[in-house]
């Protein structure tokens, strides 16, 4: 779809007092006279948004005592009562696998099913499916120039024996993580990159060409793992091939975000958590993805939240360590969902038809156990947010009955239209949806 | 933003990096003005709750030793492993093919320990062998390391990630962008590029170009091009000619090299050999697999002229090329690799200190540190080629000025390192009583007997922590409010808890004798202002602090067996499991025999079959 952008709205800058403008386009000049449908008559995207914070919640501080529309802010929630009647929070659905702890809660939200172990240690898992994400973003993802983006605010760069399950958020299968970017300048690179003319253009698509050729003839002779890996490579080298093709006015390019790499020891979260939600914001507005994830913190990453006073430990081990009413923790859990606010705050400040692009997502935040202090697998906290284009209703707070949390999935993927007939394997398998949420 | 974040961020250099902190990076920039990278870990990320346990019965838990991968146990479903995308690599590389947990003590069939070569698998290049190949094959100083899809790890090991894991679209675009930056350095420069070819280009067919394509498609390729893949060559060189001039046409050549699976991948496969069940690797794939072990980089021409006349086939020519390369100095900067990730020399550097509690710990003391392990290691298993196990117990290290001000002995006033004898009276001794690796292995404002212990379990021991039983939420009794404890008091706290000692009982008395040493590896007499009570047992065997520790294992032949085995799974790439037991016990018996010389447990390995030979390739 091509068109020309009119009109731009420029951000004050975010970083240094540096003004970085960024150029939002109009998706009203792509629209039918409605507003409902592109006007070629393809049908308003639906996303599908992934938002996950480690080391879980304190129970009685997250869940409203209230059940339905009536449901009151809890201390925990308040953060977000700029868009209480976006979001649905969710109680009463669960973790079913067994397993170590943190490693089985984020497996099993992420693929549905429990760990396997890959290296040689008790820690070293890894996913044994494509994550949720990546399995949807096959059917809706797969004309957007960016099949799916992986973002993330803190990630601490150490491996500590702890597996690949524990430190990537999606994943193409065992052995293929998709790594969150914490870089908001990397981001912005990859997103916006300057299109190639003239000769770099020829020489690139005649590069990828015979790149292409000499997977080709290499992947006969490989073992079938080995084919899983020079595939993906391939379906990369076809996608950076698109994308060259693509014409360039899908977007303009907004300006440099103007920030170095994160310093990973002490990271500005706030700051990068804007850059990444003003990113994302456009990519979203701009069409460039259908389907993303958002790693904020691992349990693993040992962030400390250096700007929250008093926070002198890493979240997770904060979560086992304080005493009492773990006052620091308690500020760590406010700022986080504070921090997944501003993002909801700018899908829903974006118009798109006769909504916002908020309405057309269907989003889940989620966190891998419910307490970290005692890394229970019950009531997982799960917030959705997002109409998916009018398929889900809003502002509800709903009780699950102890049910599988991979009820969720299955819940946002009839949403988004896909035909599942269930999610979730073993124990975790669920093949009936939410009804409650569902318009 | 606080004002001195704000200059923190400002300061940075806004010159792009491709290649960021996705989940891991934090090299160090030694002149940054910007502190350490990396937060580090603080208590141990265990399955259990990080604090920790011991208690009664405690040192009557044996700790396992390790034959092989954890297979998934209760709960990790073995139903995932069939069918998809889960069969890929995990099932394919041994891991997956015992059913249970090892103990060492079930061993039933004989045939099951039958030696049995890792299977084949591609190999992207890592870091560190992409750069050392670019500055090899084309003479250009190659891009920054951070600009670079960066490394992974599984398994403790680079190498075993590089093996298993598949490269992400972002990694492809870096190397696909990476590689027009780099042909554009070598064909900027009239001289160079006239260097590399060697003679007067004018078309893409003719002599000059297509002598160039075949000689460097053998280089980059590691092998004779295929007549398909010269033609794919000559087809880029000829439209970007084309459109402008050959010289343009040759850079988007060199581009396609660059960015060639062939390149990106070592494609080490084998052949069927006979009539035998196993692959030899050919003769291009050991100068392969010898070069990159023994260099860092791609093959020098001799190699692969020896491998192009069937020299490596034979043991006699084998044997002349690995003597030609043990001569190398780059092969110490393989050794140091190797100990650099067994013995997590670096966990010092992306540490991150409570900077209210330990204001003199920054970048300055952190290299200090890193820098006094890299040279004890190198110094001991190297140039003194004696045994890992002894270095516990060695009283020599290294100190600078910044180390040697900080554990309190006289500065040399020189620049650099000089030796250091530790005397009886001094706490410290050996590779543990290093600061780089209590800090390393501290959390962020406290010290970690988990942690530490840890370490010592599996770093040194090859030892597995048992995974915690399933199903148990574990609910931790509060420290009073008010109480001051010391550590060992806060972690035996929790000993009452039967969940969390499963893991933490393996653990905690290792790590606890070290308690005289805080957070940042400084002496301490007290924890809190309350003695320190310093036993320890591991095994059962009880001793007495940091010396106790480390005379009890110096005396225990798991440190070097364990030693022996992760050095095989570095070269190799590979977890090791059945298959490669009674290649590791041939290899364990040589350097044990060899008395800890390395390069002779490095010798040995490259002529046995382990390395020369690849199992079936798996359909």
């Amino acid at each position: 779809m091509k068109f020309s952008l009119t009109r731009r709205t420029v951000l004050r800058g975010l970083a240094c007092g540096v003004p970085a403008a960024v150029a939002l386009p109009m998706l009203d000049v792509m629209l039918n006279g409605n507003g409902t449908a592109f006007a070629d008559g393809t049908a308003l995207p639906v996303r599908l948004g992934i938002w996950y914070w480690g080391s879980g919640v304190h129970r009685n501080r997250f869940f409203p005592a209230q059940l339905g529309a009536d449901w009151e802010l809890t201390p925990e929630l308040a953060p977000l009562a700029g868009v209480r009647d976006h979001i649905n929070i969710l109680s009463g659905y669960d973790i079913k696998s067994d397993g170590i702890v943190h490693h089985v809660g984020t497996a099993v939200m992420k693929t549905g099913q429990n760990y396997i172990h890959l290296g040689g240690g008790t820690f070293d898992t890894d996913v044994a499916a494509p994550s949720f994400d990546v399995s949807v973003a096959e059917s809706i993802g797969a004309s957007s120039p960016f099949q799916r983006l992986d973002l993330g605010v803190f990630s601490d760069g150490n491996f500590k024996g702890e597996g690949l399950n524990t430190r990537a958020l999606s994943h193409e299968g065992t052995n293929r993580p998709n790594y969150a970017e914490t870089n908001p300048t990397a981001v912005f690179e990859r997103l916006f990159a300057e299109q190639s003319v003239g000769i770099h253009q020829l020489g690139r698509r005649s590069v990828l060409d015979a790149v292409a050729g000499d997977a080709e003839s290499l992947m006969p002779r490989l073992g079938a793992s080995d084919k899983a890996r020079l595939e993906q490579h391939l379906e990369a080298i076809r996608a950076i091939e698109l994308r060259l093709d693509a014409s360039a006015g899908a977007c303009e390019a907004p300006m440099h975000p103007g920030v170095g790499a994160p310093d990973l020891a002490r990271p500005d979260m706030v700051l990068n958590n804007a850059l990444m939600v003003e990113l994302l914001g456009i990519a979203l507005a701009c069409d460039l993805t259908r389907v993303f994830t958002f790693r904020h913190h691992g349990w693993t990453d040992d962030p400390v939240f250096w700007h929250l006073g008093g926070a002198s430990d890493t979240h997770h081990n904060l979560t086992h360590n304080e005493p009492g009413d773990q006052p620091t923790v308690r500020g760590i859990n406010e700022f986080t969902m504070g921090e997944l606010a501003k993002l909801l705050e700018r899908l829903a400040a974006t118009p798109e038809g006769d909504g916002t692009i908020l309405d057309n997502c269907a989003m889940m935040a989620y966190s891998e156990v419910s307490e970290g202090r005692d890394h229970g697998r019950e009531n997982i906290p799960i917030i959705l947010a997002g109409r998916a284009g009018g398929a889900l209703r809003t502002g509800l707070h709903h009780r699950g009955n102890r049910e599988s949390a991979t009820k969720v999935h299955l819940t946002l993927v009839r949403a988004l239209g896909l035909d599942w007939a269930s999610f979730g394997r073993d124990e975790n398998q669920v093949d009936s949806t939410i009804s409650e949420i569902e318009a | 933003m606080d004002a001195n974040s704000k200059r923190i961020l400002c300061n940075q250099s806004f010159a792009r990096r491709r290649f960021v902190p996705a989940d891991r990076r934090g090299h160090r920039h030694r002149h940054s003005p910007v502190p350490l990278a990396i937060v580090a870990a603080a208590l141990l990320v265990s399955g259990c709750y990080g604090g920790v346990t011991s208690g009664p019965g405690a040192d009557d838990l044996p700790i396992m030793e390790t034959g092989e991968e954890l297979e998934g146990s209760e709960g990790a479903g073995e139903g995932g492993i069939s069918g998809g995308p889960s069969d890929d690599g995990a099932m394919d590389d041994g891991a997956m093919d015992d059913g249970a947990m090892d103990d060492g003590a079930t061993d039933g069939d004989p045939m099951d320990d039958a030696f049995a070569p890792p299977p084949p698998a591609l190999r992207r290049l890592t870091v560190a062998e992409y750069r050392n190949s670019v500055r090899d094959l084309l003479g250009v100083e190659p891009p920054a390391e951070s600009d670079l899809p960066p490394d992974d790890s599984v398994g403790g090991f680079t190498s075993i990630a590089a093996r298993r894991l598949a490269m992400s679209p972002a990694a492809i675009e870096g190397f696909e962008e990476l590689s027009f930056e780099i042909a554009e350095t070598v064909f900027a420069d009239p001289a160079r590029r006239e260097g590399l070819l060697g003679c007067e280009p004018a078309q893409a067919d003719d002599a000059c170009v297509t002598g160039f394509l075949t000689t460097f498609a053998r280089r980059f390729y590691r092998r004779v091009a295929s007549a398909d893949e010269l033609m794919r060559l000559t087809t880029v060189v000829e439209n970007v000619a084309a459109a402008s001039d050959i010289w343009t046409g040759l850079s988007y050549g060199v581009a396609a090299l660059l960015q060639s699976p062939s390149f990106l991948y070592r494609v080490e496969l084998g052949e069927p050999e006979g009539d035998r069940s196993w692959r030899r690797y050919t003769g291009f794939e050991l100068a392969s697999r010898l070069s990159f072990l023994l260099t860092g980089s791609t093959p020098d021409d001799a190699l692969l002229d020896a491998a192009e006349a069937g020299v490596l086939d034979t043991p006699e020519g084998l044997r002349a090329h690995i003597d030609r390369l043990m001569a190398s100095p780059r092969v110490q900067d393989a050794v140091i690799g190797f100990f650099s990730e067994q013995l997590r020399l670096d966990s010092v550097a992306k540490a991150n200190k409570d900077p209210e509690l330990f204001a003199e710990f920054g970048p300055e003391l952190a290299d200090a540190m890193r820098g006094e392990l890299e040279r004890l290691v190198l110094d001991w298993v190297w140039t003194q080629r004696r045994p890992v196990s002894e270095l516990l117990v060695s009283p020599k290290t290294y100190v600078n000025d910044t180390l040697a001000e900080f554990y309190g002995i006289p500065a040399s006033g020189e620049e650099g390192y000089v030796e250091w004898y530790r005397d009886e009276a001094d706490p410290r001794i050996g590779l543990l009583g290093a600061a780089g690796l209590l800090a390393g292995n501290s959390a962020y404002a406290e010290t970690s007997p988990t942690r530490r212990g840890r370490y010592v379990v599996e770093q040194l021991l090859c030892a597995v922590i048992p995974e915690p039983p399933p199903g148990t939420e574990t609910n931790l009794p509060e420290v009073p409010a008010g109480t001051v404890l010391t550590m060992r008091e806060r972690v035996e706290l929790h000993m009452e808890d039967p969940t969390c000692r499963t893991c933490h009982v393996a653990m905690d008395p290792v790590g606890l004798p070290l308690e005289h040493f805080d957070a940042i590896g400084r002496y301490r007499e007290t924890d809190h202002g309350l003695e320190i009570d310093a036993s320890g047992t591991i095994s059962g065997v009880p001793f007495e602090a940091l010396r106790g520790l480390a005379s009890t294992l110096a005396d225990d032949p798991r440190v070097d067996a364990c030693m022996v085995r992760r050095f095989y799974e570095f070269a190799l790439g590979h977890s090791s499991g059945r298959g490669d037991r009674q290649a590791i016990a041939e290899l364990e018996v040589v350097y044990r025999a060899a008395e800890g010389d390395f390069t002779e447990l490095l010798r040995e390995l490259l002529e046995h079959d382990a390395f020369i030979y690849a199992a079936e390739v798996n359909p």
